[in-house]
């Protein structure tokens, strides 16, 4: 039996958010309580087995970790609220439906948004109205000297893509977001480290539930399938990986290296505490 | 269009290229209008420029917000392009991932300017 403040506060959080995932912030402005009692709240019903901790800062009520936890960062959100009532084809994806993963607290970071072919400066010139930098298609380059010049913006890239696989009302599912931050990190020159990449690859796998078909065939589409695979077998010792999933042709080359260097390390360090 | 935007016009001024062709199309419809009035037709044409842009207003949808404006936004560019299509014009298909604005100033003409109304209701 929950104690009256708890049960109260559990209430309106079920009626707000439903089983949908949602954030501390979120939180935050739906109970009116200080943000020192609203950690106390939460782990509480943490510990009681009401919500489940999907990331940081990432909870949800539905008791289970099966869902999918998509639940874009706070600009993410604000590009979706700009590009999604104008009728234009996209999807957020990478970081932004990531963040709860990631291992170092970003402050700032380009913002992945594929729109479809054709559409991108419809795309461009509507995230500039709520004061969006944006590049288009931009080069490894292009982005250092982007960020460098946006200092005062979030900077936005801009892909062109006929492809929506995976996509829900303009936001990648996680999957899909896996294996394009992985793409960008390994290919196009993106700016965060594929070690980086690695570990929020990791750190997703065992903590959410993936759909590895999901997550293969997106990478297929992309070309990488063959590195995810051998990603996934280096992870396969600390993770319950399908067996079926790790049969197909692997590649192993520096990325991947990379990103089971930093897997690697980052289980030594977990077995040595 | 690339080279006038960068030398010649400041940040207010500038437009991505599918805003330009709009405005080229809506100075395209306004040369029909004339073109009527001079063959000696009671056509008014401020008052038809100004029907046409409220036309153009209309399917902003900006009264709305969220899931509603881009059900209404789509509804009305699918019907433009499929009306462009029943009409025979060309180059629908490219227009498919253009804004709905876009493709109203390639399909409205004095013949069809009635019909318009009846398709943006909001």
């Amino acid at each position: 039996m929950l104690p009256p403040y708890l049960a109260n506060n559990l209430q309106r959080l079920r009626e707000t958010f439903g089983d949908g995932p949602f954030t501390i912030q979120e939180a935050t402005e739906i109970l009116p309580v200080s943000k020192a009692f609203l950690f106390k709240i939460l782990h509480e019903l943490i510990k009681g087995g009401h919500l489940t901790r999907l990331g940081r800062g990432l909870y949800t009520l539905d008791g289970s970790k099966s869902r999918l936890a998509v639940s874009l960062s706070e600009a993410g959100r604000k590009i979706h609220e700009a590009l999604y009532p104008e009728g234009i084809n996209f999807t957020i994806t990478g970081l932004d439906v990531l963040l709860a993963f990631t291992h170092h607290l970003l402050v700032r970071f380009p913002h992945l948004v594929y729109v479809e072919r054709g559409s991108v400066e419809w795309a461009k010139e509507t995230l500039r109205r709520e004061d969006f930098a944006c590049l288009v298609d931009p080069t490894e380059t292009e982005i250092r000297i982007g960020l460098e010049l946006a200092q005062g913006n979030e900077l936005v890239i801009l892909r062109e893509t006929s492809d929506f696989y995976a996509v829900s009302r303009g936001v990648a599912s996680v999957e899909r977001a896996l294996v394009d931050l992985f793409f960008e990190s390994t290919r196009k020159g993106y700016t965060i480290p594929v070690s980086e990449v690695g570990r929020i690859l990791f750190d997703t796998l065992r903590s959410t539930h993936i759909n590895y078909t999901r997550l293969l065939r997106w990478a297929m589409r992309r070309g990488i399938d063959a590195e995810i695979r051998d990603a996934l077998a280096g992870f396969s010792p600390y993770l319950s990986i399908p067996e079926s999933i790790l049969q197909g042709n692997q590649e192993e080359n520096e990325h991947t290296i990379a990103v089971k260097e930093a897997v690697g390390m980052c289980s030594t360090s977990k077995a040595n505490i | 269009m690339l080279n006038l935007q960068s030398q010649y016009l400041r940040e207010p001024m500038r437009s991505p290229f599918y805003r330009w062709a709009a405005k080229a199309l809506r100075l395209s419809f306004f040369l029909q209008c004339l073109r009527q009035k001079m063959a000696g037709s009671v056509l008014d044409v401020r008052e038809t420029i100004r029907r046409a842009d409220e036309l153009e207003e209309r399917m902003r949808f900006e009264g709305l917000e969220g899931e509603d404006r881009r059900r209404e936004r789509r509804e009305v560019q699918e019907t433009l392009l499929a009306a462009l299509r029943d009409a025979g014009k060309g180059g629908w298909k490219q227009l498919k991932p253009r804004p709905p604005e876009r493709v109203y100033w390639e399909f409205i003409d004095l013949d069809n300017l009635e019909s318009l109304d009846t398709m943006i209701v909001v």
